[in-house]
């Protein structure tokens, strides 16, 4: 008799405090959950449009999407050539360690070979990178790309990084696409939900 | 393992701090539910530091945002709503359960010798939990927020020579503002829960060292293990009592998120739907009252019909609280042992606690102040009088410790 | 004084806040009772409300609410009023209004407009300052009760005004619209009623089991000293 009164105490003992536990597990749930992005920062999130009629080659349009820099620039036909080359300075010259849309796995990180869209975060620390095109402009060897000042990080025109410096991956790159050819939505791979906008 | 405990024990003696004030204990057996209501405080105040800290990660005090980050928070952070109303709710449970604590003490003569301090620790902690309502009441800044601090600022423009600059001074400025806003949202989330938490750790102290009361008001040594005799009637506080605190916590509890989720406002009582209209200097709301927990003391404002005397008879009736231990000259604890006059006292005196509850949310209007000052002349007439009933009654014999 | 009348001065006096000397608290309205789990309804009457109501009112704290979004009721697209527009009275913002003012409040506010000496005026609030937002749909109604006597009958809502000439639609069609209307501003004031009561009952019953098992336990402790 004793002995079962006894076991069935450290059965209650045991039901109580493993509910209790699962209880406080479950309270808990909310709070956490309380401080990931509530519904505005979600809507800072959803896709924007751009309007890049008048962009010229060598000219650079900067946006703001999720709270990051987006630099949309134009190369011109000899940046296009010089990238084609990709020899022999990018650390990760197909992009294979970096970021970017499906659609965008080329040797230009881009749709169009024109134009070219990248979240202007350098890898590195994340320092917003300088948008340096002309040749020469940062060392004597420089063929145009993007300049992060901070640490003295170098990526090329695809805004891939280039070696020796401390940066490990290229920039990354944002979906987007052109609904039209004056105009490009960054934030979506195809036509959605843009109602925010 | 046990190496390390045994080293941190030595130099940090948990387990003998709980097995001291836990498993070595001792109180009486006739002890029952009432008892548990100090650990559904204990428990409610455990929720309001929890969601008052999440809260204040999207509050913004001032006035132009004050009402606007509430709502936005209720609405667009994942569930803000329900932090925000486990805070509304809380304050409402936290008083109930307070109330039904010092009910408790005033049924059983708790605040008697030797408890007087452990009495009066308590209704320190009673009015800093007022404070601390109060300066909350105002964050949101709806239409009651921004008007029960207009009148409860002007209660000290009664205080002669001083009272115009002192009311200035706490509000900050000519007029309520978002200076005084800030002040308050200060006072509530840092100042007053300081000085709270203090007052609470003394009221356990004081507890743990002239130790428990009961029911039958017998004297028991709360630190000397009970004699072979007297063990069934003299039991250690882990596990019998903390098991019956349990469950009584756990359904508390319930009760509780039952209220969260079905019914968040009270029909109005726990967030009151003018107070959900942000505040309009320009407009006073036609009838302005306090949340029903200090009702009672807003109608003891109204019964007097002078500034100052009634500002007055407000305080006093909270500050009689402290004279009670020697009001009560009985030379018993338990009212199960007082005579017929106390009983019918302290039943008058709940009624009339429960009336001017009522009377302090409605209008003001004549029969309703006739009865208001009825059941103001009873409140203060159960502690004036208490000297004397409680001297000219017949007690019984109340059992001795064997 | 009889009890009884005691109590209904006591409920007149309560009702007098509302307004004081108003008509209102003099006419018995219907109990409304909404139910905000009726999505069709909720959208319907947000449809509504961008119709005839977002006009003139906003809805600002429902920045990110799918059904008010869906409706094309955004507060980036709320009229602004001036302070001093509309006579010192700008149009109030509704978020709220559902529990400021009460569902059969609005009920009758929103039904309560009626034509007198070439002029519409509303029963629950006279001389508001809101112009009828439907007379086309409504059509017309006239006060059938004098102001005497309903403070000496305290009617109903529906014995003090009769629809005189019909609206477009239906007085059922403008009914369902008005219905809708008051889901919306319900479901608006207070929208985390359906994750609250998507919730609730997993709570409850959970505590309610630990709380068994908690009495289970204590009375097994308690048991010792049988």
């Amino acid at each position: 008799m004793v002995v079962k009164s006894k076991s069935r105490r450290q059965f209650l003992k045991f039901i109580v405090s493993s509910l209790s536990a699962v209880g406080a597990l479950f309270a808990f749930w909310p709070f956490v959950k309380s401080m990931q992005p509530g519904k505005k920062a979600q809507s800072t999130s959803s896709p924007i449009a751009v309007d890049i009629k008048g962009l010229l080659p060598n000219q650079k349009i900067a946006v703001t999407w999720q709270g990051m820099p987006i630099y949309i620039i134009k190369r011109t036909e000899n940046q296009i050539a010089e990238l084609e080359k990709k020899e022999p300075y990018p650390r990760d010259p197909d992009s294979l360690y970096s970021k970017q849309p499906q659609n965008s796995s080329n040797d230009f990180r881009s749709l169009n070979k024109d134009i070219f869209v990248v979240v202007a975060i350098c890898t590195h620390l994340g320092c917003s990178p300088t948008y340096k095109p002309e040749q020469a402009s940062v060392d004597k060897d420089w063929a145009g790309g993007f300049f992060c000042a901070c640490h003295g990080s170098k990526f090329d025109l695809a805004g891939r990084v280039y070696k020796q410096v401390p940066a490990p991956t290229n920039l990354m790159v944002p979906p987007y696409y052109f609904p039209n050819k004056d105009t490009i939505v960054i934030g979506a791979d195809k036509a959605g939900d843009e109602r925010y906008v | 393992m046990s190496k390390l405990g045994d080293w941190l024990e030595q130099r940090l003696p948990i387990a003998g701090f709980l097995r001291k004030n836990l498993k070595e204990y001792y109180v009486h057996s006739s002890i029952n539910f009432w008892y548990a209501m100090g650990a559904i405080a204990f428990v409610m105040l455990a929720v309001q530091v929890i969601s008052g800290i999440f809260l204040l990660m999207y509050y913004v005090p001032t006035t132009e945002q004050a009402f606007s980050s509430i709502q936005y928070m209720m609405r667009e952070i994942p569930y803000g709503w329900l932090i925000r109303y486990l805070h509304v709710v809380g304050a409402s449970f936290f008083f109930i359960a307070i109330y039904l604590h010092m009910f408790r003490a005033l049924l059983y003569g708790s605040y008697k010798n030797p408890r007087e301090f452990l009495w009066m620790s308590g209704v320190v902690i009673y009015i800093l939990m007022i404070a601390i309502a109060y300066t909350g009441y105002v964050l949101p800044w709806g239409q009651m927020s921004y008007w029960a601090t207009r009148v409860i600022i002007s209660f000290l423009t009664v205080i002669p020579y001083v009272g115009d600059g002192l009311a200035q001074w706490l509000q900050g400025d000519f007029v309520v503002s978002s200076v005084t806003l800030s002040r308050f949202f200060a006072f509530h989330i840092v100042a007053f829960p300081l000085v709270i938490f203090l007052f609470i750790g003394i009221h356990i102290v004081a507890l743990h060292v002239v130790g428990s009361n009961n029911p039958e008001g017998v004297t028991v040594n709360a630190h000397k293990k009970p004699a072979k005799n007297l063990r069934k009637k003299v039991i250690p506080f882990y596990p019998y009592v903390i098991s019956k605190d349990l469950f009584v916590v756990f359904v508390a509890l319930a009760l509780f998120l039952g209220v969260v989720f079905y019914a968040p406002t009270f029909y109005g009582f726990f967030l009151e739907h003018i107070n959900q209209v942000p505040a309009n200097p320009m407009v006073t709301p036609s009838h302005i009252h306090p949340v029903w927990y200090l009702s009672p003391f807003y109608a003891i404002l109204r019964a007097v019909p002078d500034k100052l005397l009634g500002v007055i008879f407000m305080f006093l009736s909270l500050v009689i609280l402290f004279f009670l231990p020697w009001l009560d000259k009985s030379p018993v604890k338990s009212m199960r042992y007082k005579g017929r006059l106390s009983r019918g006292s302290l039943c008058v005196f709940i009624l009339s606690v429960i009336m001017l509850g009522y009377y302090g949310m409605v209008p003001a209007t004549d029969t309703h102040l006739f009865w208001t000052r009825i059941f103001t002349v009873l409140y203060f007439g159960h502690f004036v009088l208490m000297p004397i009933y409680t001297r000219i009654e017949t007690c019984k014999q109340p059992p001795e410790l064997n | 004084m009889q009890t009884t009348t005691r109590i209904k001065l006591a409920l007149l006096c309560l009702a007098s806040i509302v307004a004081a000397d108003g008509l209102e608290a003099y006419i018995r309205l219907p109990k409304v009772s909404i139910d905000t789990s009726n999505a069709e309804k909720v959208s319907e009457g947000a449809a509504f409300f961008k119709e005839r109501c977002f006009t003139c009112h906003s809805m600002k704290y429902l920045r990110f609410d799918d059904v008010s979004l869906n409706a094309g009721i955004n507060p980036k697209d709320a009229p602004q009023w001036s302070k001093d527009s509309w006579k010192g009275h700008p149009p109030p913002d509704l978020s709220l209004v559902a529990i400021t003012k009460g569902v059969d409040w609005l009920y009758g506010y929103l039904k309560g407009y009626y034509f007198e000496n070439g002029s519409y005026d509303n029963i629950m609030w006279q001389n508001t300052a809101m112009p009828n937002p439907y007379p086309d749909l409504q059509g017309k109604q006239k006060l059938i009760m004098t102001p005497e006597q309903i403070r000496a009958f305290h009617p109903r809502f529906y014995q003090v005004v009769k629809l005189d000439t019909s609206g477009s639609i239906s007085a059922h069609a403008f009914n369902d619209k008005i219905d809708a209307l008051l889901h919306y501003l319900v479901y608006a004031s207070d929208p985390s009623v359906e994750e609250r009561h998507s919730f609730g009952p997993m709570v409850l019953i959970f505590m309610m089991t630990l709380s068994l098992f908690a009495f289970l336990l204590y009375r097994d402790f308690y048991r010792d000293f049988d």
